[in-house]
């Protein structure tokens, strides 16, 4: 043994010790800094980090998270915390803690400090997907949402953009027909004049006319002229054939004509339901009411539900950034590859088991919330945990006003599953704003109510429901109504003392669904209607005429021109078609004189030849017994 | 200069001093730390032995630089002898999977093929060069060393202001 190595050796321990006392904890401190930064994308500053190496725990006495949209803020504040890192994982460079106390958590408190970081990351890259589309969808529902005023409906109805005749799509389709029905005109009139069938048929009437058969008895010139016959005949059957098919290729464009003459008519249809549409004129519906009444605080609430998920999403994929940061140097030899195997204990490279939260909202001035709870199974790595991560918090405003959250983010397989139940006992709601609506409440009060809300988001898909009353409710007006929609509106509203809502959101398979119901609406509804009813329907028919009249001229020329270019080629091709016709039985009719004649002529030559045979037979006859006669 | 210094110590080595199995065991130790990648726990662990046991430090010491710079036209090789053991023996697996769960052992890197190749290439090689460098002191000694003392050129080398200024400082650094 080498006394001198080993007493070299325990020296260099000690004075690496010492460095590393004086020197490990801001070195470790500004590693976790920056990580969080990575995270929040603002500045993270922790006070007095500490790791300790022989009982492996770690600290702080303050931490201070910068509100990336108000830097002057914290987005949370900590004070002392505690924590020690389970000694078995950090063998195989995992870090997990087994409970973390956060107590003193604040939020909102004023920092020294600007907070922000250079801008980097695209904001709203978290807010695309499923949300930005379901944000999208449910814009648009409200937009599709009826006026019930009826100085705006009037306006609308006079105001002749509503029906611009260049924007209707039926006038287009007729115009285009009528300009396509006068190239077919010009293209077919060319196409008859190009064959010219008259001519044609005028020369084959004349061949045939010019076929003497009177005077013909010859057999031989019979049955010339009878292959002279069939010449033409067959001439005549080509033309006819040739007729016909641009007979048929006429028909086609006719068919096709007729179609586009009925598609310029389904246009019309559509041109109203849109023109309705645009003047807003939709009847009212049960489920409109409710949107009309309690859409924009609840979506605007909902969004900021949904702005939460999003970001609690993104602390998943976010925390492998945090271990991306503190890879290894790849060594300076031919690297290899590393085999691994099959790892038996869970341990993801970053897990805190437990947290302990105890905090207290709400800026320095301004009275304060408490909040406990537990987040449990926190990690980058789900997948190797195997278990969700949970939260549940208790959030007390006063002594009665309690609200309780619990959420599940389940990131263990490819779809990723998080629920949210909120739910709040005897809250006090206060004073609500509403969306500024002619005739409609600009506010609506509570002393007090209760509500639940439930959150799934599987994958791309979304539902969010909320259903929760409220006591004592009071509608405030900007202005009173003295027209009958405002003063019904206000009539049955102050009618209404305990409210009761049930919305929801939902996106599932790119079809999003916003609905909100409330005990106000059938009544409501019905009273509305009794009023609207006639108006509308007298209002839809008049914007209905008005599309009509101005689509009516193009429409009707396009008919017109339809039907005269239609009835005049097939005027002109039947008339060739019938003088063909006529040629054809003039032509039979001499053919049949011709073999008529050729027969007879035939049967009286063969009579003439029997008989000169008879004859000749008996002269032979005579001469031969002549002969055997005796002299 | 340190290197030059273990080189000079080498040669002493060689002739005089430490027993050949010191010498060598010495350099079998420079040789495995040398053919494996350096910050593993067991080629610490190898540091350790060859620091704290009575071999000789500078024979480790050249051997490690020599097989060190070697090592890196051999990590082909090493990577596919480590590839290998580690994937393509079946019987092989489990062992290396229980080993992957123990704590101490991942630390080892042994799941790494060049880790791997030139452990299994170091573990193999380690009694070889042990026996090939003893009976190369004993016979250097024995038939060369007074050669080598009486050549012209280790004379004028000796000779020369630059070694005893070497020597001078080696006897001032001398543990």
């Amino acid at each position: 043994m080498r006394k001198n190595a080993l007493v070299l050796l325990l020296t260099f321990a000690v004075f690496s010790g010492v460095l590393y006392y004086f020197a490990q904890n801001k070195y470790i401190e500004r590693l976790a800094e920056k990580s969080g930064e990575l995270f929040f994308g603002a500045r993270v500053e922790f006070d007095d980090m500490y790791i300790k190496l022989f009982n492996l725990q770690c600290g702080w006495r303050r931490l201070q998270v910068a509100d990336k949209i108000h830097p002057m803020k914290n987005l949370i504040e900590t004070g002392e915390a505690n924590f020690a890192l389970e000694f078995l994982p950090l063998f195989w460079g995992k870090i997990i803690i087994s409970e973390l106390k956060l107590l003193d958590v604040r939020s909102g408190t004023a920092r020294l400090k600007d907070g922000s970081l250079p801008q980097t990351v695209d904001d709203d890259a978290a807010q695309k997907g499923a949300f930005a589309k379901t944000k999208s969808a449910i814009k648009a529902r409200m937009e599709s949402l009826p006026a019930l005023d009826f100085s705006q409906l009037r306006q609308k109805l006079d105001i002749d953009s509503l029906v611009q005749a260049d924007k209707l799509q039926s006038i287009s389709a007729y115009e285009s027909l009528i300009g396509e029905l006068d190239s077919m005109r010009t293209a077919t009139t060319a196409q008859l004049n190009e064959r010219k069938y008259a001519d044609r048929v005028r020369t084959l009437k004349n061949e045939i006319a010019a076929v003497q058969i009177e005077k013909t008895r010859d057999p031989v010139k019979i049955k010339k002229t009878l292959q002279q016959l069939a010449k033409i005949k067959n001439t005549l059957e080509t033309l006819q054939a040739n007729v016909q098919n641009d007979k048929s290729s006429l028909m086609g464009l006719k068919l096709n004509a007729q179609k586009r003459y009925a598609n310029a008519q389904r246009q019309l249809q559509a041109d109203i339901v849109r023109v309705k549409k645009m003047a807003r004129l939709k009847e009212l519906e049960t489920t409109d009411i409710g949107l009309l009444l309690f859409g924009a605080p609840f979506i605007k609430n909902a969004k900021s539900v949904m702005r939460y998920i999003v970001l609690a999403r993104r602390y998943m994929p976010a925390a492998a950034i945090l271990f991306e940061a503190q890879k290894e140097p790849e060594p300076q030899r031919f690297a290899g590859q590393d085999i691994h195997f099959r790892f038996y204990r869970k341990f993801p490279n970053f897990l805190v088991r437990k947290i302990i939260l105890s905090a207290s909202t709400g800026a320095d001035n301004l009275p304060q919330q408490h909040i406990s709870g537990t987040i449990l199974g926190l990690t980058n790595e789900p997948a190797v945990f195997g278990r969700p991560t949970q939260f549940a918090l208790k959030i007390n405003k006063s002594m009665d006003e309690i609200f309780s959250l619990r959420a599940v983010f389940d990131h263990l397989g490819e779809i990723t599953a998080d629920s949210i139940w909120l739910e709040a006992s005897a809250v006090k709601p206060g004073t609500f704003s509403l969306q500024e609506r002619i005739n409609f409440p600009t506010k609506i009060s509570a002393k007090s109510g209760s509500f639940a809300l439930t959150g799934f988001f599987t994958g791309a898909s979304m539902k969010l429901n909320l259903q929760g009353q409220a006591q004592s409710v009071q509608f405030d007006y900007a202005e009173v109504k003295k027209n009958q929609i405002g003063k019904t509106i206000k009539e049955v509203l102050d009618g209404i003392q305990k409210l009761t809502i049930d919305a929801m959101i939902a996106e599932k398979g790119g079809t999003q669904v916003l609905r909100i119901n409330s005990n106000i609406d059938k009544a409501l509804t019905r009273r509305l209607r009794l009023i609207l009813g006639e108006k509308i329907k007298k209002a839809r028919q008049q914007l209905e005429n008005r599309v009509r009249k101005s689509a009516n001229n193009s429409g009707e020329k396009a008919r017109v021109t339809l039907d005269q270019l239609t009835l005049k080629f097939e005027h002109q091709i039947n008339e060739i078609n019938n003088s063909i016709e006529t040629q054809k039985k003039k032509l039979s009719e001499k053919e049949a004189v011709l073999k008529t004649r050729l027969a007879a002529e035939t049967a009286k030559m063969k009579r003439a030849a029997e008989q000169q045979k008879g004859q000749l037979e008996k002269e032979v006859k005579k001469k031969l017994k002549d002969l055997f006669k005796k002299p | 200069m340190f290197w030059l210094n273990f080189i000079i110590k080498f040669f002493k080595a060689l002739r005089t001093g430490d027993s050949p199995g010191q010498v060598s065991a010495g350099f079998s130790l420079g040789f495995a730390i040398g053919l494996m990648p350096f910050f593993t726990l067991h080629s610490l662990l190898l540091w350790l032995v060859l620091l704290l046991f009575n071999v000789n430090l500078a024979a480790g010491f050249v051997a490690m630089m020599l097989t060190s710079l070697l090592a890196v036209l051999f990590d082909p090789f090493f990577h596919d002898l480590g590839f290998f053991l580690l994937a393509q023996i079946p019987g092989l697996h489990n062992f290396w999977e229980m080993l992957y769960n123990l704590p101490i052992a991942p630390l080892t890197k042994f799941y790494n093929t060049v880790v791997m190749g030139s452990m299994a290439s170091a573990l193999v090689l380690f009694v070889p060069v042990y026996l090939a460098m003893k009976k190369l002191v004993i016979i250097y000694r024995d038939k060369f060393a007074e050669h080598v003392q009486k050549l012209k050129i280790v004379q004028a080398v000796k000779a020369s202001s630059f070694y005893r200024w070497i020597d001078k400082l080696q006897r001032l650094g001398d543990i």
